[in-house]
């Protein structure tokens, strides 16, 4: 029972694949590809399925792909040619197909008739006539010239019709049985069953299931009747000089046209010379060479599989399989964090060896992770149908052109990429693209063009849709956006460009979900956005009216290891993912109360320009419930009260001649396009985490994510960083929003200086602690760490072409190290030239350039400069973690 | 499906023994994985109360139950007899349950068990939390000296 199933599984697969397959070839076919290559496969991919299907008794996907085989036949034969009209029923023949195979159980209960008539129809228009309707009733038909040459002089040729299911009820005598007497005393040539009802195979053996053999023997009618226990109508004796094309017999009275659909199925015509033989192979003695069609078993026995897409082999592996490997791949990287904490500095041979354990284990996981990558040409595909149906029904004419299908994405991601990817190229086609005319008229070609690419840069895979349209109306949106109360009239007038677009993913903005042509199902650029950011990407849209559009993607490549920060709070450890967080921001001392600030229900930090709303983690762990406005007011006010506690207290020591110090460390973490700070209590370091899945019963708690296991063993908590924001409640702002806008273009003081001989850099004064001059003598190695001994303190080097895409500097016998105020552990970035020290005012441009080391981009001294952030820039090693465990 | 549970009861069934607040537990050993004396569990802040927390066995993370808070006891700190039995993959997601110290595995006849889940009476519903704990325990056994409480860890999560 089990290998039936599997069977048919297998039979699903390969069909699934086949029917991909085909739907891009009748696309190509369209275009005009009249090469007999090309029709050849779509033959035999139509042909393999309907043959297996029989096997399984699946008539109506027999039946319909019988008909589309004819038609298939018919233009490989040169006797039929592609028309627009037979494209688009062939594609309907294929998404019937599909139809049937996602209810493979029902799927013989399905009216098909119609489709079939119609795919007939096609085929009827050639000359040569086809063979008529083969009934259950006795009929005289033709047989072939080659048919009647083999058989032997002598014989007589009948035709033999069996109903199986009664003779192994009756006579308990199984076909292979039956053949075998019959070749006792004749010669069979060829044997075909027959269905007579609908039927599946869940009630045993199917009733009404026809056998019938062309069969010749010595023997008179009369006689072979007898031999076989049959009545003499059921053997129908055929002229052997009844052949096609030269004389007809009766069944030519019937013109090819009218097939009297009989009472019970109509069975489609069968092509000349093409009974699907069913039985082993050695009952049809030299039918093989006779019929030069294959017989759909043998065909199936062939095992052609769709042909690969490139020239690499391929294997079929089981998912579970996969997710196990995973999964151990996984405690590999866990054992080898353990092992790395365990490492004792001095034993430099075990160093060594966990070194190597370390490379071994980061390629183990990165090339497991590969396997469950897919290219995302699987998903572009899709695309030219999609938008070949929807530009017909549009009357519009637009083509797809896709570019990086060979760019691999892990399965998950990939397959939550279809529906936002198919929204917006819906849109594009629906509202993006004009009619011919108005393209005429703009100057641009008639057929738009939608572009698809993805490619890989720099850790992530980036997917780019660009349509050359409309392009968005920016006026038009802020009309939207005022229209829908989304955002005030001040606010809109204050945004920039990009920000008006972005305004597009707002939740309630979509205009474009309406139901008509869309899935239904709720899609609008909003949970595009969402569901981009729920994978860990950025989405953002970029485009000049009149011009187009361009949405872009950048998505991680894997889901399931991850660097994140650990942090600690009520004594136990959580994980926060890297992709979350945007800096790490600490206070010391008077910054705390200069800073941070509170009014009412909400607790901010001035954040250069931006306030950040302040939430404080082992607050929100605490309250299990979701906090309300009472419950936030009192809480800012209790944290405003211990702020001056603290302060005093601090004055206090001081005064005593103590020298304490007071910081306040929070993580700046990101939702789209919003942020707050996080309060920590203390920063425990950075980790590639295993993400594990949390335990059904506690999986719906909002706050967290998923769970690890750390280096150390123990179990931390992933945090939701969404989940917290909601949990404590506080409306959050987004980046674009700035209440004091003149803050951002106050005059900072700035070093502006270079490091490479390309960019202009600049960082803010007051990060600054020194800056001396030094050689390049001066600068020691270790391992892949650079030092330099600065007043007596060993400094570690961060290279900043290291950490940035940025150019590296010529060599050159004098540097500047720059040390910044404030780090934990000392350590500088060098510069080449320093170019200037002075107060500017600029506007800082957090968009062009993204990095999480730059704060953003200005313009100084005509020149484009990076402001860097040194804070995200300092070395957070693993190292640190060894000697500070 | 439910194999510790018979109800024609009759046979042995080898039960693994803990105690809670004084009182004796059992559970049908065949459903043990194994029994850890770890018994340092993470908090999970926000999750019901029952929950204990998690713990970290050989890299799998296992949800561990208190079951002092299931039955309404005195929460208390793991001491140095504390316990978590886990339970096999055929139970549920990895779990286990915290309990003051763990006894011997005996055997009881069941013949000689109460069955102590209850149908509804008549005119009266149990409500929700009556009926999953009337469930949780589904029989009681007498043993020499005390009885023993059967439960099933079916129902704990």
């Amino acid at each position: 029972m089990n290998d039936e199933l599997s069977l048919l599984e297998e039979f699903l697969e390969e069909s699934r694949e086949h029917l991909s397959r085909m739907e891009l070839d009748f696309l190509e076919l369209e275009k005009g590809e009249q090469n007999p290559e090309l029709i050849n496969r779509i033959f035999r991919a139509v042909h393999t399925v309907k043959g297996s299907s029989g096997f399984f008794g699946l008539v109506r996907i027999g039946s319909i792909s019988h008909a589309m085989e004819s038609v298939l036949d018919g233009l490989r034969e040169g006797n039929l040619e592609t028309t627009p009209k037979m494209l688009d029923l062939l594609l309907e023949g294929l998404d019937q197909l599909r139809i049937l195979f996602s209810d493979l159980e029902h799927s013989n209960e399905a009216d098909t008739w119609d489709l079939e008539e119609r795919l007939r129809d096609l085929c009827a228009h050639h000359a040569k006539s086809t063979v008529p309707v083969l009934t259950f009733e006795p009929q005289e038909s033709e047989v072939s010239a080659e048919t009647a040459a083999v058989t032997p002089t002598g014989h007589h040729l009948y035709r033999l019709n069996f109903d199986i299911t009664q003779m192994e009820r009756e006579r308990s005598m199984s076909p292979v049985q039956l053949v075998e007497h019959l070749l006792s005393f004749g010669e069979i040539h060829d044997g075909r069953l027959e269905t007579r009802d609908n039927l599946g195979l869940s009630e045993g053996l199917p009733t009404g299931l026809l056998y019938r053999i062309l069969f010749s023997s010595v023997l008179d009618r009369d006689m072979v009747a007898h031999a076989i226990n049959l009545p003499e109508e059921a053997v129908e004796e055929i002229g052997r000089e009844g052949t096609l094309g030269s004389e007809r017999g009766p069944a030519d009275a019937h013109p090819p046209e009218s097939r009297e659909p009989h009472s019970t199925i109509p069975h489609p015509p069968a092509p000349p010379e093409d009974f699907a033989s069913s039985l082993s192979s050695n009952s049809v003695p030299g039918s093989a060479s006779e019929f030069p069609r294959e017989s759909t078993f043998e065909a199936i026995a062939r095992e052609e599989p769709p042909p690969p897409r490139t020239e690499q082999e391929y294997i079929k592996v089981r998912l579970d399989i996969l997710d196990r490997l995973m999964s151990l791949a996984g405690e590999l990287v866990l054992v080898r964090n353990q092992q790395m904490l365990r490492q004792l500095p001095e034993d430099t041979e075990g160093r060594r060896v966990v070194q190597q354990l370390d490379l071994v284990a980061s390629e183990l996981q990165e090339t497991i992770l590969r396997t469950r990558m897919q290219p995302i040409g699987s998903v572009f595909s899709r695309f030219s149908r999609v938008v070949r149906d929807l530009s017909r029904k549009l009357g519009k004419s637009i083509q797809v052109k896709t570019s990086g299908d060979e760019a691999e994405l892990d399965k998950n991601i990939l397959e939550a990429l279809i529906d936002p990817l198919t929204h917006i190229v819906r849109n594009s086609c629906d509202h993006g693209l004009e009619p011919p005319e108005e393209r005429r008229r703009a100057g641009k070609p008639e057929t738009g063009t939608i572009d698809l690419k993805a490619w890989h840069e720099g850790g992530h895979i980036h997917v780019e849709v660009q349509d050359d349209g409309r392009g968005i109306d920016r006026a038009r949106v802020r009309q939207k956006v005022l229209e829908k109360g989304l955002r005030s009239a001040e606010e809109v007038a204050a945004m920039n460009e990009s920000e008006v677009l972005a305004m597009i993913f707002l939740p309630g903005f979509s205009t474009a979900a309406t139901v008509s042509d869309m899935s239904g199902r709720g899609v609008g650029m909003d949970v595009v956005k969402s569901s981009v950011e729920a994978l860990g990407g950025v989405v953002e849209i970029r485009s000049e009216a009149g011009a187009g559009m361009t949405l872009h993607m950048r998505l991680p490549l894997t889901l399931a290891i991850i660097p994140s920060m650990i942090v600690q709070s009520m004594n136990q450890a959580f994980a926060i993912p890297q992709i979350n967080l945007e800096e790490l921001v600490t206070l010391y001392d008077e910054e705390i109360l200069a800073r941070i600030e509170s009014a009412g229900s909400r607790e901010v930090f001035r954040l250069r320009g931006m306030l950040l709303p302040l939430i404080h983690l082992s607050e929100v762990l605490r309250t299990s419930e979701p906090l309300d406005e009472e419950a936030r007011q009192k809480s800012v006010e209790q944290h405003r009260q211990d702020r001056l506690a603290h302060w005093d207290r601090l004055q206090e020591e001081r005064s005593n001649g103590h020298s304490s110090s007071w910081s306040i460390s929070f993580a700046v973490l990101k939702i789209g396009n919003a942020r707050y700070g996080l309060v920590l209590e203390k920063l425990l370091g950075t980790e590639e985490i295993v993400v594990k899945p949390m335990h059904r019963a506690i999986k719906d708690i909002p706050l967290y994510s998923g769970a690890t296991v750390l280096g150390d063993g123990q179990v931390a908590l992933i945090l939701d960083v969404q989940g917290i924001a909601r949990h404590f409640g506080t409306p959050l702002e987004s980046r674009s929003q700035r209440i004091e806008t003149e803050q951002a273009t106050a005059g900072q003081r700035l070093l502006v200086f270079r490091n490479g001989p390309q960019e202009q850099l600049a960082l803010p004064l007051e990060s600054i602690g020194r800056i001396e001059e030094i050689t390049p003598e001066q600068i020691e190695r270790v391992g892949n760490h650079e030092f330099i001994a600065l007043q007596g303190v060993s400094t570690r080097i961060q290279r900043l072409e290291d950490c940035l895409e940025i150019s590296t500097p010529p060599a050159s016998h004098r540097h500047y190290a720059i040390l910044p105020r404030r780090s934990e552990h000392p350590w500088c970035m060098l510069a080449q030239e320093l170019v200037d020290i002075g107060e500017y005012s600029f506007e800082l441009d957090q968009h062009s350039v993204s990095h999480p080391s730059l704060l953003g981009t200005m313009r100084i001294r005509d020149h484009l400069t990076l402001l860097l952030d040194p804070q995200a820039l300092a070395p957070e090693s693993t190292e640190h973690a060894m000697e500070n465990p | 499906m439910n194999p510790s549970i018979q109800t024609q009861a009759t046979g042995l069934l080898q039960v693994a023994t803990f105690r809670l607040e004084g009182r004796l537990f059992g559970v049908d050993i065949r459903l043990v994985k194994e029994i850890s004396e770890e018994t340092r569990l993470v908090p999970v802040h926000h999750a019901s109360p029952s929950i204990g927390g998690l713990l970290n066995i050989r890299g799998q993370i296992h949800l561990v139950v208190d079951l002092r808070i299931e039955f309404r006891f005195p929460s208390q700190s793991p001491g140095p007899q504390s316990r978590v039995l886990l339970f096999k993959p055929i139970v549920d997601e990895p779990f286990g349950i915290l309990v003051d110290s763990v006894e011997d595995i005996i055997e009881i006849d069941l013949a000689q068990m109460m069955d102590r889940r209850q149908s509804e009476a008549p005119g009266e519903a149990l409500n929700e939390q009556r009926r999953a704990r009337q469930n949780l325990c589904t029989g009681v056994c007498p043993l020499e000296r005390e009885l023993l409480l059967l439960l099933n860890p079916y129902a704990i999560l």
